[in-house]
């Protein structure tokens, strides 16, 4: 195998890939990352075995050449090693070639490494995709699909599956849901091109986390593609893998309640500030609760007293109070992180009694809905 | 380590076939419990069997050698695959969480993940209650392997849990023959090979002058509590003390001198069983006459009774004083 590259385009690409690549992996093959040669161009693939970055560099571009291919192949180098080496390289161009015992030579100006490679042979082998089982969502939304759920998966590993957020194509519409089993954050979304069949597959947070800080905020589309193995996340140069959460994913869907007693209309920011100052002194207790209740003509008291500290009050005008009189108790940060995900001016809080879950969602659709539990108090 | 298929076979007949015949009857449990003696080839045939699971091609139930399946496997790249080791002294429960985690989400590659854990007596109370659920029912397509030393030790909800396999130690005499064709001598050979099951350490014990130190002062101590009296208290102190300054040294002789007195029952008894010092036999056989059963038992046990307590971290010397008075005890008080 024998190539050269602009180094400023290896970089590039490199820095992509070096972000799935960790140093605490155990499987040795995976502190490297691969490298393919082929005519088209460059695939990098780097991965920590749970998610899986791959990148392609094109040999030819906007007819500009930027990778001269003198013979395809493939290797494995040391990710760590071989990142610093190109960024450290003297001239803009780089020469690779490796020789039939995997030792690589990359050549730049007048300075020459010798690394030692490994046999691509043994890096982990992709899933094949299938281009019919695929569908499409912009690269903004599915950064907002991600922000606005994955926070709500359970960061205790108890219940493997709840550490994830299930993904579930149905109907023509995309529905995420995540839950830590004390609150839930859903978001529905239609989709324009329909995959075959119905998915459903859960997501491991930390992936999700990870696929936002590399996606852009453009609106440049994004094919998602479900396997039974892996789930993969598709740009014009970024394929990015992870891998899955096993077992059935608990029935949300009865969770949410359909009949409401009481149904409140707010500012969102008014209250998400609000619960914010109720909480500062809230924080000294154990469980971080505020109260609500409503009051006469519209108005909302949030409140939250710790014996030792003193206590806060703050009445917020609603735009609407409709239904049963209600005081509530619940965990002023996981309505703040809900109320941080609904988007839009004006939040509807529907409630079913003191003692039953209540939502969140926009007055103007239905995309979002957040659930909550509320926090038994005497 | 890597003993090639056909020593693993030779070594364990009945249990690789045991095991090939699950295989070909794609009946793979999902939870293995290999137990057997230090020496009887779990680890050989544990990669045998996982890489015969592992591989892609697999020919009679043999793997190929050949394909990526294997090769990955020997070299320690393949994905599907993870082994747990005790940290430190223990398995602890974060190893335990972690691997649960790991294995609860999809392999990197299709095809059956599988999880070996070594020395699974090592468990704690905690990562093995942890590890309960997950072993019984694992999600997805899921080995596991526990390998043993201690059967025992093993919690029982764990045990109930496995398919049990059991490695029938390798037979004394066979080890004791091919010990003699190595070139020990009859007794060396018939010592060493009591004490482990294992071909390789019963050689470089064999050829360790520490070790024929402690034999022989082990052999001299019993003289010493059985005939001279007066000198058995001088030759704890003036032998075995400055000799055996690691508390596993102290614990090799302990059981050296607990296999002499298995060999005194022997003779006692006129049974045929095997012999650690058959250079010792005419001295056993004149002292067999002497002592009663009843004696000897109460000798082992307070040998057996040091060992407890030298686990417990007793002060060493005075463990020995105890014990050789402990072994006296017919003579000194009557």
């Amino acid at each position: 195998m024998k190539f050269e590259i602009m180094r400023e385009r290896l970089l590039d690409g490199l820095n992509d890939v070096m972000k799935a690549v960790s140093s605490k992996t155990t499987i040795p093959i995976l502190t490297g990352i691969k490298l393919e040669v082929t005519e088209q161009g460059l695939h990098l693939t780097g991965s920590d075995s749970d998610i899986t970055i791959q990148t392609f560099i094109k040999a030819e571009e906007n007819g500009e050449q930027v990778i001269r291919v003198i013979e395809e192949g493939t290797i494995v180098v040391q990710a760590r090693m071989f990142n610093e080496i190109v960024r450290k390289l003297p001239t803009s161009d780089v020469e690779i070639e490796v020789n039939e015992q995997y030792q690589t030579h990359i050549r730049s100006g007048k300075s020459e490494f010798h690394l030692i490679g490994l046999d691509a042979s043994e890096y982990p082998l992709l899933p094949e995709i299938q281009d019919d089982r695929q569908f499409v969502i912009p690269a903004d939304l599915l950064k907002s699909i991600v922000r606005e759920t994955v926070f709500a998966v359970s960061t205790s590993e108890s219940r493997p599956v709840l550490t994830g957020v299930h993904w579930e194509v149905k109907n023509g519409e995309l529905v995420c849901v995540a839950t830590d089993s004390h609150r839930l954050a859903r978001r529905k979304t239609t989709l324009e091109q329909l995959p075959e069949g119905e998915y459903s597959v859960v997501i491991p947070g930390k992936s999700l986390n990870e696929l936002s800080k590399i996606i852009g905020d453009s609106s440049e589309p994004v094919h998602i593609v479900m396997t039974q193995q892996q789930v993969l996340f598709k740009t014009s140069d970024v394929l990015f893998y992870s891998r899955l959460l096993e077992g059935n994913y608990p029935d949300t869907s009865r969770l949410i309640p359909n009949e409401y007693k009481t149904t409140v209309t707010v500012n969102g920011k008014a209250l998400l500030q609000a619960i914010d100052r109720a909480s500062l002194l809230a924080r000294e207790e154990r469980n971080n609760i505020v109260r609500f209740s409503s009051l006469e003509g519209n108005v909302v008291e949030i409140s939250s007293s710790s014996p030792e500290v003193g206590k806060v009050e703050e009445e917020i005008q609603a735009t609407s109070i409709e239904g049963e009189e209600l005081k509530i108790s619940f965990s002023a940060k996981y309505m703040m992180d809900a109320l941080k995900a609904v988007d839009g001016q004006d939040v509807m809080v529907q409630f079913t009694g003191a003692m039953r879950p209540f939502i969140l969602k926009s007055v103007h659709d239905d995309a979002i809905l957040q659930l909550i539990l509320p926090v038994r108090t005497y | 380590m890597d003993a090639n298929q056909n020593d693993v076979r030779q070594l364990q007949p009945v249990v690789m076939k045991q095991l090939q015949t699950v295989f070909q009857k794609n009946r793979v449990a999902h939870a293995y419990l290999f137990e057997g003696a230090k020496g009887t080839g779990k680890v050989a045939v544990m990669r045998s069997f996982v890489k015969l699971l592992l591989c892609e091609q697999p020919i009679e139930n043999v793997s190929c050698e050949t394909c990526r399946g294997c090769r990955r496997f020997e070299s320690g790249n393949h994905p599907n695959f993870i082994q747990i080791e005790p940290d430190g002294q223990d398995i602890k429960k974060d190893q335990m969480l972690q691997l649960i985690y790991e294995m609860n989400k999809t392999g990197l590659e299709a095809g059956r993940k599988i999880y070996v854990l070594h020395r699974a007596d090592r468990l704690n109370a905690s990562a093995a209650n942890t590890l309960l659920k997950f072993l019984e029912e694992p999600e997805g397509l899921i080995t596991a392997i526990l390998l043993t030393e201690k059967p025992h030790a093993i919690l029982p909800t764990i045990r109930s849990r496995s398919q049990i396999i059991s490695f029938p130690a390798i037979p004394y005499e066979e080890r004791v023959k091919v010990l003699i064709g190595e070139g020990l001598t009859a007794s060396m050979a018939a010592t060493v090979s009591m004490l482990t099951n294992d071909l390789e350490d019963s050689l470089q014990l064999a050829k360790d002058e520490q070790f024929a130190q402690v034999r022989k002062t082990v052999l001299k101590l019993v003289e010493a509590v059985e005939s001279n009296v007066h000198e058995a208290m001088l030759t704890v102190h003036e032998e075995w003390l400055p000799l055996l300054k690691e508390k596993e040294e102290t614990e090799q002789a302990l059981d050296l001198l607990l296999f002499a007195y298995r060999d005194l029952v022997s003779v006692k008894a006129n049974s045929d069983s095997a012999y650690a010092y058959p250079d010792f036999l005419p001295f056993y056989q004149q002292r067999a006459l002497h002592i009663t059963y009843e004696h000897l038992s109460n000798k082992i046990e307070a040998i057996l009774k040091a060992k407890q307590q030298l686990h417990r971290n007793m002060n060493r010397t005075l463990l020995m004083e105890q014990l050789t008075l402990n072994l006296q005890e017919g003579f000194s008080f009557v």
